[in-house]
């Protein structure tokens, strides 16, 4: 199932990316007095991207409804999903937003509408591709998740933007180069353009790229330990080899490509080098979509100690015995909220505190008399079910592990009206 | 050169790819607190179960089901969600006994997890 899902993930993503690239292509890379049937073919090529991209949604559906129902899915099933799921929900909405904007490409297509068009149709396909990551892992991070799901909407976008316009690029050139001559000028113009446009992308993938590795593995141990962080690390491979590929292309290709739009017995060398660069870059892109894809379908590796605590078998029947802490080593915790001998009147309180986490801290414990409440690794958050009367609030910090608590605490009384 | 090249890029991505789709495990919100804890011993019967998962979950599809040895539910009502990523199900009046909490979760990146945990109820010391 996980290898279904991440060919299929991977194959959206990819479909996504090639839409983006040809519409910039069309809309942005090409130079005045373009040969008018490849603005066509680059608009025709992007919707038959966004059919490709709506099969693979379909098939992403299905395989969601398998793993809800344990066996093939019901339209009952589907339709449930789709209208009370949260994640259900983004789905229909990205499938009714694509079909919109297929309809949208094919009137530009058959109106022939021009370049502001096709500008207009590459800045609506951009929430297409970000909105990816609201059914992505940055939607579910405890904190910060509206800059986590940005973080990630970037570098969806400049990913596309830069694989997919690479190999509309591709497409472009070799379809000028066989069927449209076109003067040096012109390829010139257009890969400068998409020098530029790869420069700004691969700024952005990187920092947003580091970013998203720190907030799903955390640690070096996580990198090199689960399979979250060995996909990444070849993720992060490809993409080395796809810049210096890109690097090889920014030096030295264009200046082939120059030469290589001249109708030359001499260029033709020339020209198959630049294009199986230029392929090898793509084909290096194609495979970052598929570790993405598989990326998408793993659990992030800042989950492996939940996902090994939660299949590990709990010792039974044994009565809890005197806990005894870790030293702090730098770590503490100080309640901002509730104050001591706050009154509150519902079965629920909201906390604040702050938090050092020191040497081998990071989250905290809130136990209410005694009894474990809740988790946060926030500085704010809600306690649920509590009873009327007077309580003992007390806040620890714990390892990442949640067995190993240390000797860092805090404690507040409140009284539940 | 460069088709080698490619074909060994291609068929590294397949092996990790295969590989891992032969492990177990692959959902994403996991149990980080419930109460009564994983493994406790408590002495009274509990109002309710209370599961705070490691992510954000969807209520219309997460499940909690609470169990004897025996295999008889003693979870009643419908399942509530507490905040964003805890789930709540209240339970009848237990008597002493080993119990189980099944749990199902989708996480709101639309990963499905399941699970058991596990408590006891201990006679109360005279």
């Amino acid at each position: 199932m996980i290898t279904i899902e991440a060919i299929t993930s991977a194959l959206s993503y990819l479909a996504l990316a090639l839409v983006l690239g040809q519409l910039v292509v069309a809309g942005f890379l090409l130079p005045n007095g373009e040969p008018k049937e490849l603005r066509r073919r680059s608009l025709i090529f992007a919707r038959s991207s966004l059919c490709i991209f709506l099969c693979a949604s379909t098939l992403a559906l299905l395989i969601q409804g398998a793993k809800l129902q344990r066996g093939f899915p019901t339209a009952e099933l589907l339709w449930r999903y789709v209208t009370a799921a949260q994640s259900g929900n983004i789905w229909l909405a990205r499938v009714l937003y694509a079909i919109a904007l297929t309809i949208g490409l094919w009137f530009a297509i058959r109106q022939e509408a021009g370049i502001h068009s096709d500008r207009l149709l590459t800045i609506l396909a951009l929430p297409l591709v970000a909105s990816r990551s609201l059914t992505s892992h940055a939607v579910a991070v405890r904190e910060d998740a509206a800059i986590a799901v940005s973080s990630d909407a970037l570098h969806l976008i400049v990913t596309a933007l830069w694989a997919g316009g690479l190999i509309g690029l591709w497409s472009a050139l070799r379809l000028t180069t066989r069927e449209w001559s076109q003067p040096r000028a012109w390829t010139t113009a257009i890969v400068n353009r998409f020098s530029r446009l790869a420069l700004v992308s691969v700024t952005l993938l990187g920092i947003t790229g580091l970013y998203q590795g720190w907030i799903h593995v955390g640690s070096y141990t996580t990198l090199v330990n689960t399979d979250y962080g060995n996909v990444l690390l070849l993720k992060s491979l490809l993409f080395t080899v796809m810049v210096s590929f890109g690097a090889l292309n920014f030096v030295s290709t264009r200046r082939i490509l120059a030469r290589a739009v001249r109708p030359s017995e001499n260029d033709q060398a020339f020209r198959t080098k630049a294009f199986r660069r230029i392929g090898i870059e793509g084909l290096i892109g194609v495979l970052i979509f598929g570790a993405t894809g598989l990326l998408t379908a793993l659990p992030p590796g800042v989950h492996a100690v939940h996902q090994n605590a939660a299949t590990a078998q709990p010792a039974q029947g044994a009565l809890t015995t005197a806990k005894k802490y870790l030293p702090a080593q730098g770590a503490s915790v100080k309640v901002l909220a509730p104050s001591n001998g706050a009154v509150v009147s519902a079965d629920r309180m909201s906390i604040k505190f702050t938090l050092s986490t020191g040497q081998r801290g990071h989250h905290v414990h809130a136990y209410v008399d005694g009894e474990l409440m809740g988790m946060f690794q926030s500085k704010t958050g809600t306690l649920n079910g509590l009873k009327p009367g007077r309580h003992r609030l007390e806040l620890r910090v714990v390892a990442e592990d949640h067995h190993s608590e240390l000797d860092a605490f805090d404690q507040v009384e409140f009284m539940v009206k | 050169m460069s088709s080698k090249f490619s074909i060994a890029l291609s068929a590294a991505l397949l092996l990790i790819g295969l590989s891992i789709s032969g492990k177990q495990a692959w959902a994403h919100a996991y149990p980080a607190v419930s109460v009564p804890n994983n493994g406790a011993t408590v002495r009274e019967s509990p109002r309710e179960v209370r599961i705070q998962f490691t992510e954000a979950v969807e209520l219309a599809f997460s499940q909690i089901t609470v169990k004897t040895a025996n295999g008889e539910i003693v979870s009643q009502g419908k399942l509530r969600q507490l905040s964003n990523d805890t789930l709540a199900i209240d339970l009848k009046t237990l008597s002493v006994g080993n119990y189980s909490v099944e749990w199902q979760a989708l996480s709101v990146d639309t990963h499905v997890t399941d699970g058991v945990l596990r408590f006891t109820i201990a006679a109360t010391a005279k």
